[in-house]
């Protein structure tokens, strides 16, 4: 149902991301992982993929320097839904990577399920 | 030695006229006494003491006198008061005056136990010239009087000048058994002896007249009246300009001295006033950089031309320059480490007045020369203490108009010291408070963060099952999860142990052979995830024995060991090695991965710092190394650390292995 489309994982925690490559294949997405901040930049504006979950707290580059690479007016992933998944829960926190162009924000922890249905809505947005 | 009361055939000592001085004296001068009770708590009768014939026994003049401690501060100096009262012109009287002037000082001096025989039974007084202003009075005790008396008696001795002049005499006073011997000395005012022989003349003069009259005739009689008259005339305006110079004279003394003691009280008040400003200045600032200018501008103000301070700073070990106003560019950011203050006992001294630049050198052999110019001298070297220790020091030139530079001045600096210290305290307690809460929000928010981690993977994990995902697999992965949490909040609870000092050692003595072998399969393990090598360097079976926490110590070298893997690309090489000298053990853990940068060094034992660069999906919580460093420190060692990246940035190499970083557990000996 989902067939074709790709989503990129930015997150340092392997078996974070291991889980939720599984959980997004079985619904057909093809998923790419990356496990730091430089590597999560160079892979998005590589492949293009249609979703990017993004982590903050990763090493090398953090996520909301790798948000507002995305979002320079000739990036390749500038409209990119972007779904932050982090663990900082503080107002400003939450607000810096808004402001940076985030889609929508999430924090650890999460069910998958929970995290998948909020990626899917920003996909079903994003087609409307 | 004393009779009894019945030798002397009485009791009753004392004549009403001594208690009626003291009355007198309170109606004329302390009306808030309560005669009537001082009376009735004697149990005297008011009318007794107007009777010159009553006599009052020691139980009741001493009852007297306890009774005046409820209307004075200092009962005894009432007591030599009331003695001096005696021969003021209200305690004399002017028939008693009259007899006593005619006859002078000396003589009320020489008949002074003809005086006492009318107020005293108690004792007997004899008394002896030594010079024409000079008198040995010896006073013989029959019973033993209370300690007021003496005073009393005191004020009777000294104040008999007093019928002339304003000065009292000088009295010294020794005893020996029960006789108790003053010599009295006096200065006698050229006024007293014209006085005295116009006094004499007054009387001799209308005798002699008479005389004439009978023995010559009327009209000698008339002219030597004339005559008398006239040196009579002459003597009294000679003697009221005596008087009335020796007055002046004394007006003038009093008005020096009062200018002098006003003048005292003006700089003394104008200390406390700037001493408070200061005080306030401190209380209103929280950092040394903001109160010392202040202080310093304030002292300009009381004309000390030139201030400079050393103060401790919080954030190093060593003591600063803060101002330099108008010193030379060459002392501006002059440094003096604490050790060096240690070794300085003038540190902790009282302020010096050091008057050149040997003194300085003799005092302060800190090479602090070189900042001053001839003009700074003499200058003030004030230490700023608090607690036996030393927060600093300031110096200050003085201007001339403030020599010489008396005590009162050192103490009033001595003040500005202990204001800057309690100042300096307050700063380091500021700078304390802020990095306390600093690190306590630090530490509540990496704690958060590294337990929110494991949650979403077990969360995660749990949705996988209910997802259909393979359970054994998933419970193998969430196993994990659970046991690097376990690590963690172990990790928390021990660091808190610590802190808390409820961490203790269990002390064993062990050989280096049995760390190795403990730790041999752990690391072997660990270091298989990371496709490491490991190589075991001088663990061999002859080596002494180590007395420490052998459980306590392998969390350590796991630790070390634990950081070599994560700081190593794969397939390095880690060797932990042994070995020892006559004071110590050391056990190394020795890597060829990334090495510890400047930037790092200072900071990987501190509390959740987490250096960069580990290998992916490994990072720790930052807490492994600084529970190492304390749990070392309880065995009395140390942690050293060598990285080549300190030396350049290459590294250096050792058997052609490039070495990235050792860490060494330093274990005393003993």
């Amino acid at each position: 149902m989902h067939t074709g489309k790709t989503i990129l994982i930015a997150e340092d925690e392997r078996p974070i991301a291991a889980f939720l490559e599984k959980a997004l294949n079985r619904l057909g997405f093809i998923t790419i992982a990356a496990y730091n901040g430089e590597e999560a930049l160079k892979e998005s504006l590589k492949h293009k993929p249609d979703a990017i979950i993004l982590d903050i707290l990763m090493p090398k580059l953090n996520g909301i320097e790798v948000l507002k690479k995305l979002r320079e007016e000739n990036s390749v992933c500038s409209k990119t839904p972007v779904i932050v998944l982090s663990a900082l829960d503080k107002l400003y926190q939450i607000r810096e990577a808004m402001e940076a162009g985030a889609t929508k924000y999430l924090t650890k922890p999460m069910f998958t399920e929970d995290i998948i249905r909020e990626v899917l809505e920003c996909l079903k947005t994003r087609t409307l | 030695m004393f009779e009894n009361a019945d030798a002397i055939g009485t009791d009753k000592f004392y004549n009403s006229r001594i208690l009626s001085y003291y009355i007198k004296l309170f109606r004329d001068k302390y009306p808030h006494v309560d005669i009537s009770d001082l009376l009735s708590f004697a149990q005297i009768e008011q009318t007794a003491i107007d009777d010159p014939f009553e006599w009052f026994t020691q139980e009741q003049i001493d009852k007297f006198f306890e009774r005046l401690f409820k209307y004075f501060e200092n009962p005894y100096d009432i007591a030599r008061e009331a003695g001096r009262y005696i021969y003021s012109d209200k305690g004399l009287g002017l028939w008693k005056k009259f007899t006593l002037k005619l006859f002078g000082v000396g003589n009320a001096y020489k008949n002074i136990g003809w005086y006492a025989r009318a107020i005293t039974r108690s004792c007997t007084f004899s008394s002896r010239e030594l010079a024409s202003n000079k008198y040995e009075v010896k006073v013989t005790f029959k019973v033993k009087e209370s300690p007021h008396q003496a005073f009393t008696r005191l004020g009777i001795l000294e104040a008999a000048p007093r019928m002339y002049s304003d000065k009292m005499a000088r009295v010294e006073s020794s005893t020996q058994g029960d006789t108790t011997t003053y010599i009295i000395a006096w200065d006698a005012a050229k006024s007293e002896l014209v006085e005295k022989f116009m006094l004499r003349f007054s009387l001799a003069a209308p005798i002699s007249i008479l005389a004439m009259l009978l023995a010559v005739n009327s009209t000698a009689a008339i002219y030597s009246t004339i005559l008398f008259v006239f040196i009579f005339l002459s003597l009294m305006a000679i003697q009221l300009k005596l008087r009335c110079l020796e007055l002046t004279h004394l007006y003038e003394n009093y008005e020096q001295s009062a200018e002098t003691i006003i003048q005292s009280y003006i700089e003394d008040y104008e200390q406390v006033n700037i001493l408070n400003r200061i005080g306030r200045i401190v209380l209103r600032s929280n950092s040394a950089e903001s109160f010392l200018p202040a202080v310093s501008d304030t002292l300009r103000s009381m004309n000390y031309t030139k201030v400079s301070f050393f103060v401790s700073a919080y954030d190093d070990e060593c003591i600063v320059q803060k101002f330099n106003d108008g010193y030379t560019q060459q002392l501006s950011g002059f440094r003096i480490t604490v050790e060096a203050v240690a070794k300085l006992k003038p540190l902790l001294a009282p302020p010096t007045v050091i008057a050149d630049f040997a003194d300085l050198e003799k005092n302060l052999p800190i090479g602090l020369s070189s900042g001053f110019t001839t003009a700074d001298f003499p200058l003030v070297f004030v230490p700023i203490v608090s607690d036996a220790a030393s927060l600093g020091f300031f110096f200050v030139t003085p201007e001339k108009s403030l020599l010489p530079f008396v005590k009162k001045k050192l103490d009033f600096l001595v003040g500005v010291a202990s204001h800057i210290a309690l100042g300096l305290h307050k700063q380091q307690a500021f700078h304390d408070i802020a990095e306390s809460d600093r690190v306590k929000s630090n530490f509540i928010s990496t704690a958060s963060h590294e337990l929110k981690t494991p949650i979403q993977v077990m969360m995660m994990g749990l949705s996988e099952i209910e997802q259909g995902g393979d359970i054994a697999e998933n419970i193998l992965s969430l196993k994990a999860v659970v046991s690097k949490m376990k690590e963690y909040v172990d990790n928390l609870l021990s660091l808190q142990r610590i802190e808390n000092k409820a961490y203790s050692l269990d002390l064993h003595p062990f050989t280096p052979n049995e760390v190795f072998e403990k730790l041999k399969d752990e690391m072997h393990n660990t270091a298989k995830a990371f496709s490491h090598q490991v190589r075991f360097v001088g663990f061999s079976s002859n080596r002494p024995t180590i007395l420490g926490d052998l459980t306590r110590l392998s969390v350590v070298l796991m630790n070390l060991f634990g950081n070599s893997c994560k700081f190593t690309p794969k397939a390095g090489m880690i060797v932990v090695a042994y070995d020892h000298d006559a004071t110590e053990h050391r056990i190394t853990v020795l890597d060829n991965g990334i090495g510890i940068s400047k930037t790092d060094i200072d900071k990987v034992f501190i509390k959740f710092y987490q250096a960069a660069g580990a290998i992916d999906g490994f990072s720790g919580f930052g807490l492994g190394l600084s529970i190492s460093k304390e749990i070392v420190a309880l065995h009395n060692g140390y942690i050293s650390v060598i990285s080549p990246l300190l030396i350049n940035k290459h590294g250096l190499e050792l058997d052609h292995i490039r070495i990235g970083t050792s860490m060494t557990v330093h274990l005393p000996r003993k």
